[in-house]
């Protein structure tokens, strides 16, 4: 890749961690609008997009970064205090640098006018030092419509002004005497063509030297232009007693013969310009048409750069320690927060291409299966002759695993970066729709595979949208429900055995079913006269085409739901379970594989094909007898188990092969975890051994296969498909008229 | 001749660019993610040249050019700003600090090698 591509990529990435940073920051800045170290931090993040996008001269994002930055300026600095309606404003701008970095990266286009009103309230808020119009702020920072001039004027008429300290530094004063533009250096008048002769006085003051800055090195690269003649000035140097070892009293007289310009001449003192006494002519004679750089009757610039702690100071020049930086008091408060920024500060990191590691998670998988084809190639073999070789390979056995746990933890990201996001959501959802929610996070250092993290932003979203747009009531309805007005949102994660537990919860009205059930019916999902237990109402809104919004409004009403968020959480290799209590709220839960590379796999056989089955879904086995298994009317096979009635599917009939198993008395019944939470028997023909599985999708090669969810190449060099036991299981539902069956059984 | 560098920068890609010109024209390159990184990688080596970013997090680098002018050691160590054309004002809190030099960004490779050569000659 060239280079410039590279950091380009490394930019864009950059971006997605500054604007995750930027929204973090702000949400915290709406609930602790004090705290300093986030104003500090959403400041660095807008100030490195802008940074990095005028490397690559993406001058749209620029210029509204820009803005943007100005405006963040005013609030660090103390000169505008944060508001909700500046931290609205925020969130707004957020989004739209979001679609800004979008469009430089060429997923997205927006037209001119798509950043033009918050631009303009932000270059309102940085000129005016406040918001236009209060008045009017409640709906132009909620609805974007309202991108008319007329709103405009009416913005800049109302503007009421918010403390603003206008008085600056004494410091900066003084700077701003101090370092006088270059421009005043050069008599452009003086300009010679090739082959003059300048004639350059140079007195270095003390602060040349406290910056480092080296009059050899400075004289060395003139001597590089051309002919040089050197004098050296020792005119100031005072009485001995009165040697001051902090002060500067050496200057030169430098004749220069040279094809140079005087440009480049003066480029070569361009950062000590403030710091000496510096006279460039470009005539053949030293006196009448010099030109002075600055007053240089006025030694005043020398005074001031007079360090008072002499003791301190080396031969050449002494630190600086009598000018704080002009933003002293803030600095310190920046200190007293830094651990706290420490903490969220990223450690020691190297930056690996993902590509880098998924050849690397591949290899290993690749090894992986070398490691078990050996050890059944060994299995044959004696191992009282070949002990070594047992050895060897139970050491590769251990050391694959941790290999593989190793890989895995590179890949591994916190959800946090996910759950990140949500107080974002919640916060728009709430003003769409006027609800009061607190969302609580737990978990967000439970860390998941990078890829199952990325993919689990829009089920997430939808889930947390749903809960409160569905779940949470309106204040009235919760304060005549006798609950508190404010809602309650919680959003876990947390480790289970293999799988990740990612849940959301609200303490709402729970899910309506006489509601949903008509829906159901209406939408043909269900018969009218069907006769379905409140669970298997609650399972209805995983349907697809389902919503039971009355009128789509734009926060559920996305096109999707909840049978895409299925959907996708199937697709990760996870399931996902509803409970809902009536008046008490609802619970979604995600369980999720730790990886999507590798399994644990339970080898099944079925009329001689081996077959694999995640054994996270497996509760246990058991062999039946005939005395146990139970017909329904519709058909559906039962086993009695510990008192249960668990219905049953056998692995054959649905993976249309004709031999294998028919009987369940005469093979295995392996008992599965489902997405409702009901165990399923899945009827096969024996059990071969455990095994870990490099999972290869086959998708992309022959779509979506019933009851298969990939494949895999096992220790032999035999392809085995894995089985998806989700899709198995719905093929055992038992009906209605089955249900009351298996009630009367019980 | 190859001089050795520290930079300092919060910013992935500003590092990125910085130590790709700079290996590039043959310098050897540190990198440090804050100031107090930079702290922590100044007296591991000795340095021809530090290159510092001013907005960061943990400690900023107007912060961190007077913690390491306040070493005698470095008191004639070249360190430039990395600066935006607009901040005057935050070149001119640099050279308080006690900055040598300044790199404006975004900063065009050439500029930024002879600004190095400025500093700290090759030769």
């Amino acid at each position: 890749m060239d280079p410039l591509e590279q950091f380009k990529q490394t930019f864009f990435g950059e971006c997605e961690e500054l604007l995750e940073e930027l929204q973090e920051q702000t949400s915290i800045l709406k609930d602790e609008p004090q705290d300093t170290e986030c104003l500090h931090a959403a400041f660095r993040a807008i100030h490195s997009i802008k940074g990095g996008a005028g490397a690559f001269g993406f001058d749209r994002l620029v210029s509204f970064a820009h803005s943007f930055e100005n405006a963040f300026d005013l609030l660090r600095d103390g000169k505008l205090e944060v508001s909700d309606e500046l931290v609205d404003l925020s969130l707004r701008a957020t989004d739209i640098l979001e679609d800004l970095v979008a469009e430089a990266k060429e997923t997205a286009q927006f037209d001119e006018g798509h950043e033009h009103q918050v631009l303009s309230m932000l270059n309102h808020v940085v000129e005016h030092g406040a918001l236009p119009g209060e008045s009017d702020i409640a709906s132009p920072a909620i609805s974007p419509a309202n991108t008319d001039d007329e709103d405009d004027d009416e913005l800049g008429l109302d503007f009421t002004p918010v403390a603003v300290k206008i008085e600056e530094p004494e410091e900066d004063d003084e700077l701003g005497l101090d370092f006088t533009p270059v421009a005043a250096v050069i008599d452009l008048e003086d300009k010679t063509a090739d082959g003059a002769t300048y004639s350059i006085t140079f007195k270095p003051h003390a602060s040349l030297y406290q910056r480092a800055n080296d009059p050899r090195i400075l004289i060395g690269e003139l001597r590089r232009m051309g002919n040089l003649t050197l004098e050296a000035d020792t005119s100031s140097i005072p009485a001995f007693a009165e040697l001051s070892p902090a002060e500067s009293y050496l200057g030169w007289t430098i004749s220069l013969e040279t094809e140079c310009t005087l440009e480049e001449i003066t480029e070569v003192f361009e950062f000590v310009l403030d710091d000496c006494e510096l006279l460039i002519s470009a005539a053949p004679t030293k006196s009448e048409n010099h030109k002075k750089s600055q007053d240089t009757s006025d030694p005043e610039p020398v005074q001031k750069a007079e360090p008072q702690e002499a003791e301190q100071a080396p031969k050449e020049g002494a630190p600086k320690t009598d000018t704080p930086p002009p933003n002293g008091p803030k600095e310190t408060k920046t200190k007293e927060t830094a651990a706290k920024s420490e903490k969220s500060s990223k450690a020691a990191l190297i930056r690996v291409n993902l590509e880098k590691i998924d050849r690397l998670v591949n290899m290993v998988g690749e090894l992986v299966i070398t490691q078990s084809m050996l050890s059944q190639e060994a299995s044959c073999l004696s191992e009282d002759q070949h002990a070594g070789l047992f050895k060897g390979l139970e050491q590769l056995q251990r050391h694959t695993r941790g290999l593989q746990d190793s890989v895995m933890s590179i890949r591994a990201h916190p959800v946090k970066s996910v759950f990140g996001r949500m107080p974002r959501i919640v916060r728009d959802v709430c003003i769409a729709t006027g609800k009061k929610v607190r969302l609580e996070t737990k978990g967000e250092s439970t860390e998941l595979d990078n890829s199952v993290v990325e993919q689990l932003s829009d089920p997430l979203t939808h889930m947390v949208r749903n809960a409160i747009d569905h779940g949470i009531e309106s204040p009235e309805d919760r304060s005549a429900a006798g609950k508190s007005e404010e809602g309650l949102v919680i959003l876990s994660a947390e480790h289970q055995g293999e799988n990740i537990l990612i849940q959301v919860k609200d303490d709402g009205k729970g899910i309506d079913r006489e509601k949903v059930r008509i829906r159901a019916i209406e939408k043909g999902v269900i018969d009218e006269n069907s006769q379905l237990s409140p669970e298997e109402l609650d399972q209805l809104v995983f349907a697809p085409g389902f919503s039971t919004a009355e009128s789509i409004t734009n926060v559920s009403g996305r096109g999707v739901g909840m049978d895409v968020v299925r959907q996708r959480i199937q697709d990760l290799g996870g399931r996902i379970r509803l409970k809902s209590t009536p008046g008490q709220g609802s619970e979604v839960t995600l369980v999720l594989p730790l990886t999507l590379a590798i399994l644990d796999g339970m080898i099944l056989r079925v009329a001689g094909e081996d077959y694999v089955m995640p054994i996270t879904s497996i509760v246990e086995t058991v062999r039946p007898v005939a005395k146990d298994l139970h017909n329904t009317p519709s058909g559906v096979e039962l086993l009695r188990i510990r008192g249960n009635y668990v219905p049953l599917v056998y692995l054959s009939r649905e993976l249309g092969v004709k031999e294998g198993c028919n009987d369940a008395s005469q093979g295995l019944v392996v008992l599965c975890e489902t997405n409702e939470g009901d165990p399923v028997g899945i009827v096969i023909d024996d059990i071969v051994g455990q095994q870990q599985v490099v999972i290869k999708s086959l998708r992309e090669t022959i779509g979506n296969l019933h009851g298969i969810s990939a494949a895999t190449v096992l220790g032999n060099g035999k392809v085995a498909l894995i089985l998806n036991v989700t899709e198995l299981a719905a093929s055992a539902a038992p009906t209605p008229e089955d249900e009351i069956t298996l009630e009367s059984a019980a | 001749m190859s001089q050795s560098i520290l930079t300092v920068d919060d910013s992935r890609t500003m590092r990125d660019m910085l130590a790709h010109t700079l290996e590039g024209a043959g310098h050897q390159v540190i990198q440090a993610v804050d100031g107090k990184d930079g702290l922590d990688k100044i007296c591991t080596q000795p340095f021809d040249v530090v290159i510092t970013d001013i907005n960061m997090p943990v400690m900023n680098g107007i912060e961190f050019i007077h913690e390491v002018r306040a070493q005698r050691e470095y008191a004639t160590l070249p360190i430039l700003i990395l600066t935006t054309e607009s901040s005057e004002e935050k070149k001119n809190e640099g050279r308080q600090a006690g900055a040598t030099g300044w790199i404006v960004k975004p900063f065009d490779p050439d500029k930024l090698l002879r600004v190095i050569e400025k500093v700290s000659p090759s030769t």
